[in-house]
């Protein structure tokens, strides 16, 4: 177990103060949570590199920033070697990296002319080679394409199954974290939300039915689910994220329909827009929002809310305790 | 003419000497300026800015009375040297590193202001030593403030005529820089040799000035690729 409490004073109006535990099994946590809720700050704690508030990990620390702050004045191989040379520990192979961030082009260019993608896998590539025990990374792939940061997020949550390193991470894809961290912190106004369950994306797993190199299927709640994307295998189990966003109900299960899964639960709850109350209608709330019913659905232990739009709603004529098809 | 070419290689070494100290000086204190928010802070730039528009005059007459072996600074120096500050090479080079250090602070103060601590940050979580992360990190990074720095130096040294009046005099190849022989050969009368001075001067200084725009002016452009 490790207990943190980052206490400080950040600014004259904003002031950190994240408590948490981190469970033995926690070995990738996810910091997510609003603009300006400190989630920066937290990294900044948790990595000593203020004098004046040492690192609560007790361990050696890599910090990688979201404009990843690679030395201008020297190559990208320059970059690298001096991350070699100062290295805690040596766990990679620099080849290996290279192919796996599709960086090799880029060995001997100079760190101002590559893109912004390129420049953090550059920096997360520099990271794993200086060997911390820790790596505390902001939003480290925001502008790295989905089909790479796949891979290499698969690749970091390898090596942290093989006790090579701890990664906090802090990222404004909650699918991304929820998918690959073992355990999610949710910030807001500096402190640490109580319930962490994000409503806009749904976490399916279960046993592991049948994997190839484009998809694996598994079984949740008796049903079987296929994905192409945002799914990974853990411990013979599959997991996968979907956001709420992308269901679409159906009362029938029928094969016309343009999608892969369809996912049978019963309505527990439909929450009508007048219903909705003053802490659901915050200053966030748009139009279209507020023309949405939200669907609660159920089905064994899981438990989730698809917005629809009004008119499907009323169209669908979906009350509570009906059977319904959740598609996507 | 060999008078001349006395005052030029004068002026050229007390331009030189006083930039690399300079430098040795503001590189610190510049660094300490702009991370230091204290009130006071706005009267030691103003302090350290002075040279900048006070007639140098005044600044000499101060130095003068400063140098002087009736003054304990100036006596203390006779003690310790034997010899006086007043109208000789080394009292020079204290008064040019007074009247040129604004500029030598400006653009490194500038330099400091815009240098993201962070790259020193990341050099810290990287496990670099402390000297380690100057040498490798911040001094490469300071690279163009420096040069500036130390240009503009040079050439307002080079430039000095009322400091080295109230303070050096007129002692050939020990205080005779350019712009006292100048100002000797046009009371002379000699117009030529005065034309070669101040001619040479004028092509110098115009010359260093436009390579450290055109310095500047690349380090600015590489800057915004990025």
């Amino acid at each position: 177990m490790l207990h943190i409490n980052v206490k400080r004073k950040i600014s004259a109006q904003f002031s950190l103060q994240a408590e948490f535990t981190l469970a033995p099994h926690s070995q990738f946590v996810g910091v997510c949570g609003p603009s300006g809720a400190g989630k920066t700050s937290l990294l900044r704690c948790l990595s000593g590199v203020d004098k004046a508030y040492p690192s609560p990990l007790c361990a050696t620390v890599g910090l990688v920033f979201q404009d990843s702050l690679l030395f201008p004045h020297l190559t990208v191989a320059e970059n690298f070697a001096l991350a070699q040379r100062y290295a805690h520990r040596t766990l990679f192979d620099l080849p290996e990296l290279l192919n796996l961030f599709a960086i090799e082009h880029t060995l001997a260019m100079d760190v101002t002319k590559l893109s912004g993608g390129e420049r953090q896998r550059v920096a997360l590539v520099r990271a794993l080679l200086n060997g911390a025990e820790w790596l505390l990374l902001d939003e480290p792939l925001s502008a790295v394409d989905e089909n790479r940061s796949q891979i290499i997020l698969a690749f970091l949550r390898h090596c942290v199954d093989q006790q090579k390193l701890r990664i906090i991470m802090v990222s404004h894809d909650i699918g991304e974290l929820l998918l690959y961290c073992d355990e999610l912190i949710e910030l807001n106004n500096g402190q640490v939300q109580p319930s962490a369950s994000s409503t806009s994306v749904v976490k399916f797993s279960g046993p592991l039915q049948h994997v190839n190199d484009h998809q694996i299927s598994f079984s949740c709640e008796q049903q079987s689910l296929s994905f192409y994307q945002r799914v990974r295998v853990e411990n013979n189990r599959g997991v996968a994220v979907v956001a709420v966003s992308q269901m679409r109900l159906s009362r029938q299960r029928s094969s016309h329909l343009g999608v892969i899964n369809q996912f049978h639960a019963f309505v527990s709850a439909v929450t009508l827009p007048t219903q909705l109350t003053k802490a659901a209608t915050t200053a966030a709330t748009t139009v279209t929002r507020t023309q949405q019913v939200i669907i609660t659905v159920t089905q064994g232990d899981m438990t989730f809310s698809v917005p629809v739009m009004r008119p499907i709603w009323e169209k669908l004529q979906l009350q509570v305790g009906d059977s319904v098809y959740v598609c996507f | 003419m060999n008078d001349a070419l006395t005052a030029v290689a004068l002026t050229l070494k007390l331009a030189t000497i006083t930039s690399f100290i300079l430098i040795i000086i503001a590189l610190p204190v510049s660094w300490w300026l702009a991370n230091w928010q204290r009130k006071a802070k706005a009267y030691l730039l103003s302090l350290l800015t002075l040279p900048l528009v006070l007639p140098p005059t005044v600044l000499g007459f101060y130095l003068l009375v400063l140098f002087s072996p009736q003054s304990a600074f100036g006596g203390l120096w006779i003690e310790l040297t034997g010899q006086q500050l007043t109208f000789s090479f080394v009292g020079l080079v204290i008064a040019s590193l007074i009247y040129s250090l604004p500029f030598a602070i400006q653009p490194l103060y500038s330099g400091f202001l815009q240098f993201d601590k962070r790259y020193l940050e990341v050099a810290k979580t990287m496990g670099i030593p402390r000297l380690a992360r100057l040498r490798t990190i911040l001094l490469p990074l300071m690279k163009a403030p420096m040069v500036v720095a130390f240009g503009l130096s040079f050439a307002h040294t080079l430039g000095e005529f009322g400091v080295v009046l109230m303070i050096g005099g007129n002692i050939p190849g020990e205080t005779k820089v350019i712009s006292i022989a100048l100002y000797d050969q046009v009371e002379a009368m000699n117009y030529t040799e005065a034309h070669y001075l101040a001619g040479g001067l004028l092509l110098f200084s115009f010359a260093l000035l436009a390579i450290l725009y055109r310095f500047n002016g690349s380090v600015a452009n590489a800057s915004h690729q990025r």
